[in-house]
């Protein structure tokens, strides 16, 4: 397969993987803003929060502290000018689609471009009314299922699936970090409110918009406390939405493209150590230290592995494979990862 | 105005029988639906051509007309031994005028429409690409002004392109009206992309190894013809690269791939001659492969068409090919040309100054139906600036009769109704044949008496049928 051809299908993936996580992300938001907060506490924004975790500091325009609903659902769903926005999302994955038109089959093609057409539609309902946000989230993930489902149910099993896999893995390991470490924007809580009702609402809030409060209850089969929280969504494999369970997709991506090119590629070592180590990081010791430097870490490495993984196959712009151009940690979480527009 | 489904006394012509019939009883209203359900599939399928700059939705659709044009077996028979012989004699010219110039020693041709000629491609002196062919794909535009009467309005040497409609039109109408194809003998036009890349393999370079590698060179989604692009490379299960994908090693091509670098030997390009290779023509082309034209040059890889063939297909040089037939082929020339005045020459300039009312004028160089006048239809005005523009530099332009265009049955706002045609068939050059798929590109100017078919200016498309038997 072409190299090119590999990038845009690692970056189809990646943008529907991510124009879902950001609606997710709102989605937080949204329910966290109906909790009720504690009159003269600190409480920040959950709204700056959630641009702060989508990685818009840099791209937001204005006082990200002081962001409101209007501004924050702009830049993050219809700014053309922010890479990680929805639109810029579906537009990239319908964009890159093109690119390879006949690398895909029809229907997820067809899936696509229709995602890609009903845009303006569904950003007309909730420009008219507050109230479609919910909605609207509903269809961002509605649109990347039945994305999904074409991929599955209709692509040719060769290396051309594992790339997408390995774009939606990777972004989705990045995106679970990310709303992870929402919580730590939102309420910087004195010792006393850890385990507080509010704190406890807002672990259910997040699992709810990650779509697994009840796969919670029912793996784990316990309360929703912060220790609980941060193992189901890091360390359980049995979540899909958990980061363990996005690097062991990675690995058996991996695994099964040097059964098909009949080599290992140099970002499979990597991959497997990352998985290692995830899963046997103690929990508490993690929590001890600080979840979110812990985050953090997760999301400089696992840009480290994409930018890897592309190089390992080619696809990585030849002038950026020195050193020096490997994401640093500020680029890392300031930013997210985007794909560099060549457009010849 | 000869009308190509019915005679001056109002009977069917030969070949359309089945097309009147079922036009006779098929009301207005299942066409019209069947028409917007073209146009909702074609929108899906994304057979679109890129317009941009001009505002509105950049990714247009060439309107498509549901009703087929029809060429008997012996018209056909005629269009085809017709375009193929002037591929022949466009191929021996421009092979001839990158070598020993015979045809400008012997005087048929003058040297100034040679290496005068701004197509005419210095680095290709001396090169004889593999098996010596030069225009593998040749766009040969045939339009009709009476039963019998076929030219050829000009010929296309260096990428035409149109054929994914001559496909994608013809699934379209079997997807749409089944039952007009049943016990219709109309031949495939499917067997097409094998036939190309039959000709792609049949012209590999020598250094090629058995495991030969064909690629299709496209500049990107963003051009106009991506859509075409990419439908080609679907067909013949070819990889469409761009210029970033290829780059030159040890005299070979190679393509990035996920599994390293891959030996490629045939490149079927769909970008200009200038942007190929930015160490050879321009460089500031960001679409090429450094390095390209010297592996060519040494046999290492085959490009089709080969650079410089646009030295035989403008409209100075047009009105030489009859002469070309008879002087490589000693044949004479099956389809003519259209009567053309040459305004370089001062007596034919005077009579086109003198005749522009009567007369159509193009520039040589130009294309899209843009930057001619048809006088017919100009005004007084219009005439006096291309008049102007004629005295200023009169090499530039050349200027025909005005064809009275044959029409074809067209559904229209008012109900079926005649609109001119042109017709565009794909002749394909490999080692040992030149071939024609049955059919072609038949471009229809939709509006009322309009004579231009060009996409760009509002013309349309149309399934074209070649029976395979007389009816």
């Amino acid at each position: 397969m072409l190299s090119r051809v590999a990038d845009n299908l690692f970056w189809i993936a990646r943008s529907m993987e991510r124009a879902e996580n950001v609606a997710r992300l709102i989605d937080t938001a949204r329910r966290m803003v109906t909790l009720p907060s504690i009159s003269g506490r600190g409480t920040t924004n959950e709204w700056s929060s959630i641009l702060i975790a989508a990685g818009a500091k840099a791209t937001f325009p204005g006082d990200i502290e002081n962001a409101d609903r209007a501004t924050t659902l702009e830049h993050l769903i219809a700014d053309p000018d922010n890479p990680s926005s929805i639109y810029t999302c579906i537009r990239n994955a319908r964009e890159n689609a093109r690119a390879i038109r006949f690398g895909l089959t029809a229907e997820v093609w067809s899936t696509l471009n229709t995602v890609w057409s009903e845009f303006p539609n569904q950003l007309e309902q909730l420009r008219l009314r507050q109230g479609y946000l919910a909605e609207f989230v509903d269809w961002v993930k509605l649109s990347h299922a039945q994305y999904r489902g074409a991929v599955e149910g209709t692509l040719v099993r060769d290396d051309s699936i594992e790339f997408l896999r390995l774009g939606s893995h990777i972004e989705r390991a990045d995106a679970t970090a990310r709303i992870l470490d929402v919580k730590y924007h939102v309420l910087l809580p004195s010792l006393g409110e850890i385990g507080g009702t509010l704190d406890q609402y807002h672990w259910v809030s997040l699992l709810q918009s990650v779509g697994v409060q009840r796969a919670y209850h029912f793996v784990t089969k316990s309360d929703v406390t912060r220790r609980g929280v941060a193992q189901f969504l890091i360390q359980t494999e049995v979540n899909p939405r958990s980061i363990a369970y996005c690097l062991d997709r990675i690995v058996v991506s991996l695994d099964r493209l040097r059964f098909i090119y009949g080599s290992e590629s140099d970002c499979e070592p990597m991959a497997a150590r990352m998985l290692n180590n995830i899963r046997n990081d103690d929990i508490d010791e993690i929590l001890n230290s600080g979840l979110h430097e812990y985050l953090t870490g997760v999301i400089e490495d696992t840009a480290r592995l994409s930018f890897k993984i592309a190089a390992s196959f080619g696809f990585a712009p030849p002038y950026e494979l020195s050193g020096e151009a490997e994401p640093t940690q500020n680029d890392a979480i300031q930013a997210t990862e985007g794909q560099s527009q060549f457009q010849g | 105005m000869f009308d190509e489904m019915y005679s001056a006394s109002g009977e069917v012509r030969p070949g359309y029988q089945s097309v009147a019939d079922w036009l006779s009883w098929t009301g207005m209203d299942e066409l019209r639906r069947s028409s917007s359900e073209a146009e909702t599939l074609f929108r899906r399928i994304g057979i679109t051509f890129a317009v941009y700059g001009e505002g509105g939705d950049p990714e247009r659709l060439i309107p498509f007309d549901v009703i087929p044009r029809v060429f008997t077996a012996a018209e056909w028979a005629t269009i085809e031994s017709g375009v193929i012989q002037r591929a022949q004699a466009l191929n021996a010219y421009i092979a001839d005028v990158y070598s020993d110039k015979r045809i400008v020693r012997e005087g048929v041709v003058p040297e100034s429409l040679v290496t005068g000629n701004s197509a005419f491609e210095p680095l290709m002196q001396g090169i004889k690409p593999p098996k010596g062919v030069f225009t593998h794909i040749s766009g040969i535009d045939v339009v009709r002004t009476s039963a019998d009467g076929f030219f050829v309005l000009e010929d296309n040497c260096r990428t035409p392109s149109g054929v994914s409609y001559v496909l994608e039109n013809r699934r379209m109408m079997s997807r749409l009206f089944p039952e007009l194809f049943a016990g219709a003998n109309i031949a495939p036009v499917d067997t097409y992309p094998d036939m190309l890349r039959q000709t792609m393999e049949s012209v590999a370079p020598d250094a090629a190894s058995d495991d030969l590698t064909c690629v299709i060179l496209t500049p990107g989604h963003f051009n106009s013809a991506y859509y075409e692009h990419s439908f080609l490379a679907d067909e013949m299960g070819l990889p469409l690269v761009e210029g970033r994908d290829l780059f030159v090693e040890n005299n070979r091509v190679y393509m990035r791939t996920t599994r390293g670098p891959q030996l490629v030997d045939v490149i079927y390009r769909r970008i200009d001659d200038a942007f190929l290779d930015q160490r050879a023509f321009r460089p500031d082309s960001m679409l090429g492969v450094p390095g390209l034209m010297d592996v060519y040059r040494k046999g290492g890889v085959t490009i089709i068409n080969a650079p410089g063939t646009g030295v035989a297909d403008d409209k100075a040089v047009y009105c030489y090919v009859e002469d070309m037939i008879r002087f490589y082929l000693s044949e004479e020339p099956i389809l003519k040309n259209v009567e053309t005045y040459r305004c370089s020459d001062p007596v034919q300039l005077k009579h086109v100054l003198d005749n522009l009312d009567t007369l159509v004028v193009k520039e040589v160089h130009g294309s899209g139906g843009y930057g001619m006048l048809i006088g017919p239809r100009s005004t007084e005005a219009e005439r006096e600036v291309f008049a102007a523009k004629l005295k200023d530099d009169p090499a530039a332009f050349i200027a025909q009769p005005t064809l009275d265009l044959s029409v074809c049955p067209t559904l229209t706002e008012g109900g079926v109704d005649g609109r001119h045609v042109d017709f565009r068939p794909f002749v394909l050059t490999g080692a040992d044949k030149v071939q024609v798929s049955p059919g072609g590109l038949t471009r229809v100017a939709l509006k009322k008496g309009s004579l231009v078919v060009n996409s760009s200016q509002g013309g349309g498309v149309k399934d074209t049928w070649v029976m395979t038997e007389a009816e």
